[in-house]
């Protein structure tokens, strides 16, 4: 469904990406490990269209994806759930998550996708009027993954969802995306933490300095013995 | 002799004078919100308004209301241009926070001077829209600026409930608030600079062309539109939309009822020393930070 074939990614003169090469096959969830700067934000911004890469090619289904406009890489059926939320803070919880189905055919019955957003968290239609900004980390994490959710996506990008997040709203919104994915949505999930990242994923990678180190079904990296010291602290 | 009346007169003038304050920095503090620069070429914007509606009615012989239409929307294309051609390249490189203060600098002293060359350096008047004065009360007041009221009063809530309701306005709040999840959402953010600055400049061209019947037109009555349009910016706070409505009617109010008690001379002296009182008290203006 997606493929990222050996992508270079600068920032200005800085090299950030290395031959990246990671490919998602419909209604999986990949999970992309790694540590702080390993490149994995870097990654999710080059497939949003944020960042373009310098080589390489990215495709989603026959679309070539990296030469689209960035505003119109949604309209493909992705939504991409940005590290720290970057939610509109002075636009109250329901004007967030309609602010989602934006530029996509689902504009016209966003007040129907909202209703099954709620269905999905219900504390939002609770706080549906208050500021996005004034929410708690879990629930700003909520609308952000609401946000997303309401453009009805085919591939459902999260970065570093559980950042921040109690153990007890990390197994909540980690539910949601068992469930989502389902229901047929494929997911790329970025984490730093593993432990429950290879507990949901079907496949992932890891990446280490801007490079694909490891690959693998999460069965297998959870036994990896570099995983398993480096990033499951075991 | 300080009647009742004179008062409420210079209370209505204020008004009026207000709501065109309010208009120059609904204009600038749309554009700071947004794109998150200052324009310092809005003042030529201003004037280049007045001039196209000098220029529709006096070589072209259309009536002034219809020429005030056709000055605000060849100000906004003329913004566009300039924000296609000269602001949009300094996007997204390093030095934001400046360049687009040089390059709004260069344009003002640029659109001043062609100005003069083309028009020459003798005030142009244009005719009054509406005729006459209108008496209630025993309260005189002239059709053009009651006009002025209404037309300001109209455009500036339209806005609002445009920036409030429309898909527009959701995309431009959106950008204004967190841009790259704008991008991500679908908001073409490019478009929304584009077309935001090319609105800042037909505010700034109907305010211009309301007022040119009272002031006349001259290449260099962006200057002052400019400095009270700051002031009123700052006043309410920068990036609050309907801060700067407020401050605006508030500054010229109070500009005009201050002219009462010392003579006209001393009213620009009165708008810096409240500036300098507000600020003060509250260094982020009357509505601070508070985005639409």
């Amino acid at each position: 469904m997606l493929t990222l074939n050996d992508l270079d990614v600068f920032y200005g003169d800085a090299q950030a990406l290395w031959n990246v090469t990671m490919e998602l096959r419909q209604r999986e969830i990949v999970t992309l490990l790694g540590s702080n700067g390993a490149g994995k934000t870097t990654t999710l911004k080059t497939v949003s269209g944020l960042l373009h890469p310098r080589k390489g090619q990215i495709r989603f289904g026959d679309v070539r994806l990296d030469v689209v406009e960035p505003s119109k890489i949604v309209t493909y059926g992705i939504a991409h759930v940005p590290e720290g939320r970057k939610l509109f803070p002075n636009m109250t919880v329901a004007d967030n998550l309609l602010a989602g189905a934006y530029n996509t055919e689902s504009w016209a019955d966003r007040f129907k996708t909202i209703e099954t957003i709620f269905q999905i968290f219900p504390v939002l239609q609770v706080r549906k009027k208050q500021l996005a900004g004034t929410l708690s980390g879990g629930e700003q994490q909520m609308v952000a993954i609401g946000r997303a959710l309401m453009s009805k996506p085919s591939l459902l990008m999260l970065d570093e969802p559980s950042l921040g997040l109690a153990p007890k709203m990390v197994e909540t919104i980690f539910n949601v995306l068992v469930d989502i994915n389902k229901k047929g949505t494929t997911i790329l999930l970025i984490e730093q933490n593993a432990q429950i990242a290879l507990q949901i994923a079907d496949r992932g990678y890891v990446m280490e300095t801007g490079k694909i180190s490891l690959e693998g079904k999460a069965a297998e990296l959870m036994e990896n013995e570099h995983v398993k010291k480096a990033y499951l602290g075991l | 002799m300080i009647t009742g009346t004179l008062v409420i007169e210079q209370l209505l003038n204020g008004l009026v004078l207000g709501c065109m304050y309010a208009a120059v920095a609904s204009g600038l503090t749309l554009i700071w919100g947004t794109m998150k620069m200052l324009n310092f070429a809005h003042g030529e914007f201003f004037m280049i308004g007045g001039y196209f509606l000098y220029f529709a009615v006096t070589f072209f012989g259309i009536p002034p209301i219809l020429g005030l239409l056709i000055a605000v929307i060849l100000t906004y294309f003329l913004g566009v241009l300039v924000e296609r051609s000269v602001i949009h390249p300094l996007l997204d490189k390093p030095g934001w926070e400046i360049s687009p203060l040089v390059v709004t600098v260069g344009l003002s002293i640029f659109f001043q001077n062609l100005s003069l060359k083309i028009f020459g350096e003798r005030f142009k008047s244009v005719p009054y829209f509406l005729d006459g004065i209108v008496e209630i009360f025993g309260i005189r007041m002239a059709y053009q600026r009651i006009f002025i009221l209404f037309v300001t009063a109209v455009v500036m809530i339209g806005f609002w409930v445009f920036i409030k309701k429309a898909k527009f306005g959701l995309g431009l709040r959106a950008t204004a608030q967190e841009r790259d999840a704008a991008t991500l959402i679908g908001v073409n953010v490019k478009k929304i600079y584009t077309i935001t600055f090319g609105l800042s400049c037909a505010m700034a061209a109907l305010a211009a062309g309301l007022l040119a019947p009272i002031f006349s037109v001259n290449p260099w009555m962006g200057h002052a539109a400019l400095l009270k349009g700051f002031i009123t910016v700052v006043l309410g706070g920068l990036g609050s939309f309907g801060g700067a409505i407020l401050a605006g009617i508030l500054l010229g109010t109070i500009e005009s009822i201050s002219v009462i008690v010392f003579s006209s001379e001393w009213k620009d002296v009165v708008a810096f020393v409240i500036f300098i009182i507000v600020l003060t008290i509250r260094p982020s203006g009357l509505f601070g930070t508070k985005e639409w």
